[in-house]
């Protein structure tokens, strides 16, 4: 599957929105767990590509 | 016309000169060249023209060491930065002519404030420039990325600054990396604005490798730093479409450079914590993000869980409801019911007793016992007069027995 490359700002921007729409309340119930899931993905990747190396980012 | 030999004109020269300049004389001009030899300097002066720039007049001069010692001792450090290439200065100069070495300027003294009074001026009229272009603001108005991780640096390679900027980035205590490519530049001096112009260009090239550039050198003087008020540099920083990050050194002035830049630090290493603590901020906020992600889905299934409930407690509240009606509909039926058949039973009642009165009365007994009898003869009943004669036995009964009578008459 081709996947949009993730960067910090689309990491940022894809977390607010989780955050608003769960705020505004358009989020079914049943997505929920997705949601959160998801925001955790976001995190770990964020958190790795901190502290990863060049090389670690020319292996991806 | 008369023959000369070249010491008798040049004696000449030296004899009309020395008469016109008795006294020394104030100069205003730019260094374009000097060289140290035997604690004397040797400098040339030049002078060019302002829009063209071409060099419309140029002059040799020299500080004797004795001269030297006397300047360093009045002015201090500040001497070697004013007795740079490029620096305009204000000299008090004997005019001086040799008939073996010719024309010279003999410096005597500089005015400092002349200096730097050029250079302030330089650079107000840069940063007019950069206003009426539209440029200054460009770099300003970047937004740096949230994250800043891979960086151009540009620094010289000598610069007491960049070590102190590498190791502070690299220690960092949260473990993050940087993607460092370097630039190496001069930092002071004529050759810091084609060199920083090319390395500019380099980076524009392959901006997209970047997350932003940073220019860092150690400390400077005033003088030094004067480099960095240069308008080709500001230029390519405004147009360059990457933020700049500035970390050259200085306490209070900030250059051209500096304001035209994204970012404006005092040290390399203020550069490397903002660097830092940037990346920190973003981290902490996305964690933050995370955690309001989860408390909210948390509430949110909660209050599911609660309108469940809520809905559960209706439902049988409602049921409830249509129970206890049901049950006093049944009552009040009940109620009607009785009330019906105790009437039913009530005036019945009250017909049979009329009956039993009615029956009572005509009771026989109940007649006899009120002092009335009646007749028989043969056993059958006597209804009238006419039916006896006399002579008739007949019974007569009453209610407590009978007697046998005989007619008279």
């Amino acid at each position: 599957m081709a996947k949009e490359k993730l960067t910090y700002t689309k990491s940022l921007v894809e977390l607010e929105k989780i955050m608003h729409d769960l705020q505004e309340g358009t989020v079914s119930i049943d997505d929920l767990h997705l949601k959160v899931k998801r925001a955790k993905e976001l995190l770990t990747w964020c958190r790795e590509k901190l502290r990863a190396t060049e090389s670690d980012i020319s292996k991806e | 016309m008369d023959t000369y030999s070249l010491y008798q004109v040049n004696e000449y020269i030296r004899r009309v000169i020395a008469l016109n300049f008795r006294e020394p004389l104030w100069v205003e001009a730019e260094i374009i060249q000097y060289k140290l030899s035997n604690g004397h300097y040797y400098i040339e002066l030049a002078e060019k023209d302002t829009k063209s720039n071409a060099i419309i007049a140029q002059a040799s001069a020299v500080i004797w060491v004795k001269n030297f010692q006397f300047i360093k001792r009045k002015l201090g450090d500040i001497v070697f930065d004013l007795l740079t290439e490029g620096t305009q200065v204000r000299l008090k100069c004997r005019v001086d002519f040799n008939e073996r070495f010719g024309f010279k300027l003999l410096i005597e003294d500089i005015d400092p404030n002349f200096t730097f009074g050029q250079i302030e001026l330089k650079r107000q009229k840069v940063i007019k420039k950069l206003k009426d272009e539209g440029l200054f603001y460009l770099n300003q108005e970047l937004d740096l990325p949230p994250v800043v991780q891979k960086i151009a640096v540009i620094s010289s390679k000598t610069a007491a600054g960049l070590q102190d900027f590498m190791n502070q980035l690299n220690d960092n205590l949260y473990g993050y990396k940087y993607h460092v490519q370097m630039y190496h530049t001069a930092v002071q001096g004529v050759s810091v604005e084609p060199e920083i112009s090319a390395a500019i260009d380099q980076i524009i090239s392959i901006r997209d490798r970047f997350d932003a550039v940073v220019i860092i050198r150690g400390g400077g003087s005033k003088l030094d730093l004067a480099a960095f008020d240069n308008y080709a540099i500001a230029q390519g920083i405004a147009l360059s479409n990457i933020p700049f990050i500035i970390g050259i050194g200085h306490d209070i002035d900030s250059t051209v450079v500096d304001m035209v830049s994204c970012v404006s630090l005092k040290t390399p290493t203020a550069v490397a914590d903002y660097l830092i603590e940037r990346n920190m901020r973003f981290e902490s906020e996305i964690e933050n993000y995370l955690n309001q992600i989860q408390r909210n889905s948390t509430r949110i299934l909660n209050n599911a869980e609660a309108h469940v409930r809520t809905y559960t407690e209706k439902l049988f509240m409602l049921s409830q409801n249509i129970l206890n009606n049901q049950k006093i509909n049944l009552n009040y039926i009940e109620q009607t019911i009785g009330h019906s058949l105790k009437n039913i039973v009530s005036n019945n009642q009250q017909k049979l007793d009329q009956f039993a009165k009615t029956i009572e009365n005509l009771d026989p007994d109940n007649i006899l016992k009120r002092g009335y009898t009646y007749t028989l003869r043969d056993r059958t009943l006597i209804k009238s007069s006419s039916e006896t004669v006399k002579d008739d036995e007949l019974d007569l009964y009453f209610h407590d027995g009978h007697k046998k009578i005989k007619v008279v008459e």
